[in-house]
C-alpha cells in the first residue's frame, strides 16, 4: 500500500501501508484493534477509524507538537 | 473528613474558593507536577489495568490535600461533575461546570479551539507539555469528535455500577464482566469510548493526552469516576479488589501503585475512602429506611352520614421545644460497640472490607460476643472502641507502629480467629 504524506499545521506526517504512523519523520507507536481501530498512548482514552485522524488529533491537541501560542 | 459534592450544588464562595486554590497551585508550580505525574507514568501502570480506578483515587485526594494546604481551608473538597445528569440537559455544553465563574466554557472552533472564558482562559492559564515547559493556552472543543459527540448516559452509570465483580483476567481492556473495565470506558458494544473515556474524548482539546490534567476540569471529571467507585464499593459491601495476587506488577492488592505526587502507596491503601479523609454527599445522606409493609386492607366502611364539625377546643399553652433527634450515625465513623466496624483491623489490612478484617469481626460478633464469657468480652470490645480510634490514625502514620500492631497482635488474633472458624 502506498504512503500518505500530508501536512497539518506546520506539521509533517506520513502513514505507510497503512499501519505506520510518522510525524515530522518519528514513529509514533500505534496498535491497531481487531475491530481495525487505532490506538495510541499518546492519545490514551480513544480509538480512531483512521491514522490521518489520530495524526491530526495529536498535532492539535498534544502539547508537544505546539501549534497555537 | 470532606464531603465532595455535585458541582450544580456549590455555592458560589464554594466555587470561587475551588477557582482560587487551583490558580494559588498553579502559581507555586505545584499544580504542574501533577500533569507530569500523569503524562510520565507508565500506561499500562494507571490506566487500562485494575489499578486505574485506585491509582487516580489517591492522585485525586493528594491533590485535595495540597487544594487544602494552599489554600489554608481544610474543608475544601474537589467537586464531582455529573455528566450522566448533563447528558439529559438539552444543550450540555451550558452546563453549570461551564460558568464563566468556574471552569468556563468551550473553546473557540474558529480560533484552534482556544478557551477563551473563565478563569482558566487564555492569558489566565498556560499549559504543560511533557517535559514541563510552557505549551501555550488550554483547548476544548465540546462533543468534536465523532465517537464521543455527547455525555455518557444515567442508564450507562446504572449498568455499570449495577456490576458485581470489580475486574477480571486478563486485566487489561479486553476484561469482560469488569466493573472497572466498563467505567474505565473500553467496554463497548458500539466501538466507541464510553463512560470516563468518553468524558475525556467529549471535552476533547487538552483532555485528550496523557497531559490531560492540565485542564482543571479532569479533577472534577475523574471525581465524578470515583464517587462512581465508592458508590459501586457501597452497593457492593462483599466485593473485593481485584485481582488480589497473580495480576500483572502493581495492580494486586497488595502491589506498590505506580507512584503518585504524595509518593508510592498500594492499591489496598485506597479501598477504604473514610482512611483518605473524604467521602461523598451521596453516601452521607440520610441512611436508607426500611421498606415499611403495606397496611392491611380495610373492609369496605358504609357511608356514614354527615356530622357537624366538633367544636374547637380552647387554646393550649405552647408546649417546650423537644431536643432534636440525635443525628444518625455517619457510615464508618461509629464507635458503639456492636457496630461492624474494627479500626484497627481495618489499618492493619488497609480496608474495612479486606478479607481478613471480615474473618475478625465476625470472631468478634460470632464467638466472643456469643461465648459464656460475653459479659467480660462485652467490656473488653467496649474498652477497644475507646482506644482503638487513635492507634489505627498512628499506626497509617507510623510504619513501626503498624508492623508491631499488625504482626504483634492483629495476625496472632486472626489465627486464632481463624482456627475457631475451622472448629465451627
Amino acid at each position: 500500500m502506498p504512503s500518505i504524506t500530508a501536512s497539518f499545521k506546520g506539521h509533517q506526517y506520513q502513514i505507510d501501508e497503512a499501519e505506520k504512523l510518522l510525524i515530522n519523520g518519528q514513529p509514533i507507536a500505534v496498535e491497531k484493534t481487531k475491530d481495525g481501530k487505532y490506538l495510541s498512548d499518546l492519545l490514551p482514552y480513544g480509538h480512531y477509524d483512521s491514522l490521518s485522524e489520530l495524526a491530526e488529533d495529536l498535532i492539535d491537541f498534544s502539547p508537544d507538537y505546539q501549534t497555537i501560542s | 473528613m470532606v464531603i465532595r459534592k455535585n458541582v450544580k450544588d456549590l455555592t458560589s464562595a464554594e466555587k470561587q474558593a475551588f477557582v482560587q486554590a487551583v490558580l494559588a497551585l498553579k502559581a507555586n508550580g505545584r499544580y504542574d507536577q501533577y500533569v507530569l505525574s500523569h503524562a510520565t507514568a507508565v500506561m499500562s501502570e494507571i490506566h487500562r489495568a485494575p489499578a486505574f480506578l485506585t491509582w487516580h483515587r489517591q492522585f485525586l485526594a493528594d491533590l485535595e490535600k495540597e487544594l487544602q494546604a494552599v489554600s489554608g481551608n481544610p474543608n475544601l473538597a474537589i467537586p464531582y461533575w455529573n455528566w450522566a445528569e448533563d447528558a439529559a440537559r438539552p444543550d450540555p455544553t451550558n452546563a453549570p461546570i461551564w460558568a464563566p465563574d468556574f471552569m468556563g466554557g468551550n473553546g473557540d472552533p474558529a480560533d484552534n479551539n482556544i478557551v477563551k472564558t473563565g478563569p482558566f482562559r487564555q492569558g489566565q492559564w498556560t499549559i504543560v507539555n511533557m517535559m514541563g515547559n510552557p505549551a501555550g493556552p488550554l483547548q476544548r472543543a465540546f462533543g468534536r469528535s465523532s465517537s464521543a459527540p455527547n455525555l455518557p448516559t444515567q442508564a450507562q452509570v446504572d449498568a455499570c455500577v449495577a456490576m458485581p465483580t470489580y475486574d477480571t483476567s486478563p486485566w487489561n481492556t479486553a476484561s469482560d464482566n469488569s466493573f472497572r473495565n466498563r467505567l474505565e470506558g473500553w467496554d463497548s458494544n458500539r466501538g466507541q469510548p464510553e463512560l470516563h473515556n468518553r468524558g475525556h474524548v467529549w471535552v476533547g482539546g487538552s483532555m485528550l493526552p496523557m497531559t490531560s490534567p492540565n485542564d482543571p476540569v479532569f479533577f472534577l471529571h475523574h471525581c465524578m469516576v470515583d464517587m462512581l467507585f465508592a458508590k459501586w464499593q457501597a452497593d457492593h459491601p462483599g466485593a473485593q479488589y481485584l485481582p488480589q495476587s497473580g495480576g500483572p506488577p502493581k495492580q494486586n492488592w497488595d502491589d506498590d501503585m505506580a507512584r503518585t505526587p504524595s509518593g508510592i502507596h498500594k492499591n489496598r491503601d485506597t479501598w477504604d475512602i473514610s482512611a483518605l479523609d473524604y467521602n461523598y454527599d451521596i453516601l452521607v445522606a440520610s441512611p436508607p429506611t426500611p421498606p415499611t409493609p403495606p397496611p392491611p386492607p380495610t373492609p369496605p366502611t358504609p357511608p356514614t352520614p354527615p356530622t357537624p364539625p366538633p367544636p374547637t377546643p380552647p387554646p393550649t399553652p405552647p408546649t417546650p421545644p423537644t431536643p432534636p433527634p440525635p443525628p444518625p450515625p455517619r457510615p464508618g465513623n461509629d464507635l458503639v460497640p456492636g457496630s461492624r466496624r474494627c479500626f484497627i483491623a481495618t489499618a492493619a489490612y488497609g480496608s474495612a472490607l479486606a478479607p481478613e478484617v471480615n474473618v475478625l469481626r465476625d470472631f468478634r460478633d460470632e464467638v466472643l460476643l456469643k461465648s459464656s464469657f460475653k459479659k467480660q468480652f462485652g467490656y473488653l470490645v467496649k474498652k477497644y472502641y475507646q482506644f482503638s480510634p487513635p492507634v489505627a490514625d498512628s499506626m497509617r502514620k507510623n510504619r513501626l507502629l503498624y508492623l508491631l500492631v499488625k504482626y504483634g497482635i492483629v495476625v496472632p488474633v486472626l489465627f486464632i480467629a481463624k482456627l475457631f472458624g475451622r472448629k465451627n
